[in-house]
Formats: structure tokens, C-alpha cells, sequence
């Protein structure tokens, strides 16, 4: 089954599409594995506290675009062999590269100055990520 | 379907003054909606509920599944209150009993698995609950009535935001897509995402009826349509102690 | 004891639910049983009706005096009742309570209203007042069957009015 642990809703942007959001990233990631099930329209609801239009919303646009497959009963399951896997992590990642450009651009960074900020704040998350792997193995070590 | 049609109703305030408290109410509700019912107080939100239950006279027409709410029907309406409608002398158990008499369908293991999951006693008086618990309580018993249609006045007041939000949770979960919701509420936020569809009620009229979907769509919170309906001036507050009128 | 206990657990039910009926019926009851007393002043008087009839002879004999009529027995009960009036009016009292309690603390009024058994709620108010007044009625009809009969019986036949 699908895990919604780490899904937190925002306030902003509609939530059927944080929900396709979720659920794509879980694809593009490798977290959410092909054929494994998804959570019934109404467990979902109740668990992240949103009214079952809004679920169905985001499960119908899912199967339209063939990620979710609606077996007998309430039970559905992801639909994503690894050609789909990676046409999914393509559509996230031009999208999230999109934005980004587009921000830059509105604060009027070239493409150099935003590239060198980009790396810089990279290193930055290196850092920090190597930080908490030593401290996490510090804590492991005792 | 319940379907309420050109509603009026007024109140004799003094002597001298009629109060229009619903000026042609018009709405339908379709069965499984989860409806909000909003309005300032005073909008006419507790005087519809109670002209759809039939506890005062009105001009116009409500009816359930074109038929018109009688003793036949009328227990596929049922009502929590923040004013509470249960025996405050009586245990929960008293209750269910008294339901399973009065009311044919009264759901028992809805009723168990809800009292249990709050753990509410089921042999205490409800004098001696908290308030909160009266609360809960109250909700327990129109969720377990066997009702189609279930309306709600405020029926959180005094629940703390937990309490809350467990609850809109668990009625996702036991709501059958048979069962409607109408919940008359001040906390606008709060419900946004539990509510399918808002309705916003203004000195008696319909001001705005809308789904949740159709203002996601057009990247609108709720609190903002909300807001845009109601031509609330937000800097009100902050001109008038500008030009120092405060 | 046990029987009548579980005789008045049976009169729950003409009473709203939860009602704290067994108090309100205690009350009834005394007011009742002290109107029963009150109206006992009858037998006394009766009494000193029938001694009227008699006189003592030269000879300290009992003798009934000649020609008398007894008072007429409608004349006689009458002040018998006087205090029925409390536990006849108190029912009024009561229905009213009865109404009262569904707006006391909660507002199971609404609960009530909403009933499809539409009945319930006039039932629970009126029920149990009627049931006292037809007691009341009773009793006093009782109590009227036994002031009778002991006119009957202390009057010499002679002696009785003339209908």
C-alpha cells in the first residue's frame, strides 16, 4: 500500500493536484512500486481529512492519464512500468526546472548568476546532508 | 433530495417591527453532498435548519424526495445542536435505547465503535459529561439515527481543534454515500477541505452557493470567496484609525 | 414491597424520560392522603348530626326525639372536599413542569419535536397528571361511597329526609 506518511497539505494550490503531485513523485522516486495497492477513496479521505469529491477528482485524472488502474471493489493500484517511470520523473523534473527558471527570471538573475547560486546552494545542502549522516552515525556508534 | 423552495419567514421583534429573518431560501441538496452552511450571526443559518426539522412555521415548500416532511419521513432527518437535544438525566445506553424505539434504523455499531473510539462512558449520566464530551456526544447521536439527512448547528463549540479535526476525519470515514451532511459553522477555515460544497446565507438570503472543486479551479480558498461574496473590507479597521475616526 | 416498587418503575414510561417522577409522585400522594384526612372531619361531624336525633329522657334513657329529620346528606359531605382542590390543581402545576423539563439544561425539546411517534410529547406531559386527577377522582368518589354508607348506617330509617 501507498504511504501518505510524509504528505503534508499546503494552502496553497488545490489539494487533488498536491495529491497527483504525491502520488507522481512516490513514481519518479521508486518509493511507490508498480502494481502496489492505493489506498480506497475513502480511507484516503479520512486520513487526510478532505471530503471524498476532492479524492476522486484526483484519482480519476490519474487514470486518465493511465498511472491508476481501478480493479474490482474500491481497490485501485499504481500503473507504472519502468517506460512510464521515467516519462513521469522527466514531466516532474522539466516542471520543477521550469518554475525555478521562471523565478530567477522574475528577479531578474542571468543565467550565470542563477547557475552559481544554484551550485552554491547545492553545496550548501551537501553539506548539511553530510552533517546529519554524522551525527545520525555518531548516534548509531553509542 | 431535499429540496427547500422560496422559504420566507419573519419574526415580530417589538410591536412596531417585523424581522425578515429567510427572504426566499431556495436550495437543494442531493444526497451524499457534504454541505457547509455559512453566514454571520443572525444570517437565518439556525431558523433554516429549524424550518427544514419543522420546529416553526414558514411560508414556501421543503421537501424530501417530493414528498413533504411528515411523521413518515421524518426520521431520515436528524439534528446535533451546540445547544444539545439530548436527556441530560439519562445514561448513553438510555439513549440508545430510547433511538432504537423511537427510530427504526438506529445504527448500534456505528453507535458502539463511536463511543468507544472517543472514549465516551456509556453509563454516565450526560449531566456529568464535559462539555466537549456533550459535544461529541451530541454528534454521536445524528450520525447514528439512521438519518439521510444529517444537519448540524455549530455543533463544535467548545471542542478544542483536535477534538475537531478527529472528528471530520472519522465522519469521512463512516459516512455512507447515501448519508448528506449540512453543517451550519463559524470556523470557515477549518472545514474548507471537509466540505464539498458551501453555502452563504446573508440577512436571510442566499448570498453564494459554490463547490469546493469549482474554487479550486479557479485557485480560490474558500475564506477568499468567502470574503469577495460579503465585500468584506478587510482595511476597514486600519482607515478608520488612519483618518482617526477610532 | 418489592412488588409495589416495581409497580411505580412501570409508571415510568407516562412520564418524559429521565424525569424524576417517583418524587413528583410522592407528592401526589401526600397531598392526597392529607386531603383524605381533612375530609375525615366528616365522620365527627356526622356524629355530633346524629346525636341531634336523641335525648335523654326523665328516666336517663336514649330516646330518639319525635318527629325529626336527619340533615340531608348532600349537606352534611359538603366542606368534605375542600382540600381535593390541591392535588387536582397541582396536575396543572405538574403538566407544566413536565413541558418545562425539556427546556431545562438541554433543549431535548428539539428531540422530542421531531419524534414520528408525534404523540410522545403531549403523552409525556399530560399522561401522568390525568392518571393523578382520575386518582384524585376516585378517591374522592371512594371516600363519598363510605360517608354514605355510614350515614346509612348511623341514621335510624325514620329519621332519614325525604328525597
Amino acid at each position: 500500500m501507498i504511504s501518505f506518511d510524509n504528505f503534508i497539505l499546503e494552502s496553497d494550490g488545490p489539494i487533488y493536484l498536491q495529491i497527483i503531485r504525491h502520488i507522481k513523485q512516490g513514481i519518479a522516486a521508486g518509493t511507490m512500486a508498480d502494481q502496489e495497492e492505493v489506498p480506497s477513496r475513502r480511507v484516503l479521505s479520512a486520513l487526510l481529512g478532505v471530503n471524498p469529491n476532492t479524492i476522486q477528482k484526483a484519482y480519476h485524472l490519474l487514470e486518465m492519464e493511465g498511472i491508476l488502474l481501478s480493479r474490482s471493489g474500491s481497490k485501485s493500484c499504481i500503473c507504472a512500468d519502468p517506460g512510464k517511470r521515467r516519462q513521469i520523473r522527466q514531466e516532474l523534473l522539466q516542471n520543477d526546472t521550469r518554475n525555478w527558471v521562471a523565478a530567477m527570471k522574475s528577479l531578474k538573475l542571468t543565467r550565470e548568476e542563477a547557475l552559481e547560486l544554484a551550485q552554491q546552494i547545492w553545496k550548501e545542502n551537501d553539506c548539511m546532508d553530510n552533517g546529519w549522516r554524522t551525527e545520525h552515525d555518531k548516534e548509531k556508534g553509542k | 433530495m431535499l429540496e427547500i423552495k422560496n422559504i420566507c419567514k419573519s419574526y415580530r421583534e417589538n410591536p412596531l417591527q417585523q424581522v425578515q429573518a429567510l427572504k426566499n431560501v431556495s436550495l437543494q441538496l442531493a444526497q451524499g453532498e457534504i454541505v457547509g452552511l455559512f453566514g454571520e450571526n443572525g444570517a437565518g443559518k439556525t431558523t433554516l435548519l429549524k424550518a427544514i426539522l419543522g420546529y416553526l412555521p414558514f411560508q414556501g415548500e421543503i421537501l424530501l424526495d417530493g414528498r413533504r416532511i411528515d411523521k413518515g419521513n421524518i426520521a431520515r432527518l436528524s439534528f446535533a445542536t451546540c445547544e444539545h437535544s439530548f436527556f441530560p438525566n439519562l445514561s448513553p445506553g438510555q439513549h440508545a435505547d430510547f433511538y432504537r424505539m423511537h427510530f427504526g434504523s438506529f445504527r448500534s455499531e456505528r453507535f458502539h465503535a463511536l463511543m468507544e473510539f472517543f472514549s465516551l462512558p456509556m453509563d454516565k449520566r450526560l449531566k456529568a459529561y464535559s462539555t466537549g464530551q456533550k459535544n461529541q456526544f451530541e454528534v454521536i447521536l445524528s450520525l447514528c439515527q439512521g438519518a439521510d439527512y444529517i444537519l448540524m448547528d455549530e455543533p463544535f463549540a467548545g471542542n478544542d481543534v483536535f477534538n475537531r479535526e478527529d472528528f471530520y476525519k472519522v465522519l469521512l470515514g463512516i459516512l455512507e454515500p447515501s448519508e448528506t451532511i449540512l453543517l451550519s459553522t463559524h470556523l470557515i477555515q477549518e472545514v474548507e477541505h471537509f466540505i464539498g460544497r458551501a453555502v452563504l446565507l446573508h440577512q436571510g438570503t442566499i448570498l453564494g452557493d459554490t463547490t469546493v472543486l469549482a474554487l479550486e479551479e479557479q485557485g480560490m480558498s474558500l475564506m477568499d470567496y468567502v470574503r469577495e461574496t460579503y465585500q468584506y473590507q478587510g482595511n476597514r479597521v486600519s482607515r478608520a484609525l488612519t483618518m482617526s475616526k477610532l | 414491597m418489592k412488588r409495589i416498587k416495581a409497580w411505580i418503575d412501570k409508571l415510568e414510561k407516562f412520564y418524559p424520560p429521565g424525569y424524576a417522577y417517583r418524587w413528583e409522585l410522592a407528592v401526589t400522594t401526600g397531598l392526597i392522603l392529607a386531603a383524605v384526612c381533612f375530609s375525615l372531619r366528616f365522620l365527627p361531624r356526622l356524629d355530633n348530626a346524629v346525636s341531634g336525633l336523641y335525648y335523654y329522657d326523665s328516666a336517663a334513657a336514649l330516646q330518639l326525639v319525635p318527629n325529626v329529620t336527619m340533615e340531608p346528606f348532600h349537606r352534611l359531605v359538603r366542606g368534605s372536599w375542600q382540600f381535593f382542590w390541591l392535588p387536582a390543581l397541582s396536575q396543572g402545576a405538574m403538566a407544566v413542569s413536565h413541558y418545562c423539563y425539556y427546556y431545562r439544561d438541554t433543549r431535548s425539546i428539539y428531540l422530542m419535536r421531531r419524534l414520528p411517534q408525534k404523540k410522545l410529547l403531549p403523552r409525556s406531559c399530560l399522561a401522568a397528571p390525568l392518571l393523578c386527577l382520575g386518582l384524585t377522582a376516585l378517591v374522592m368518589a371512594v371516600l363519598w361511597l363510605f360517608y354514605l354508607g355510614c350515614y346509612f348506617l348511623a341514621v335510624p330509617p325514620q329519621c332519614l329526609p325525604s328525597l
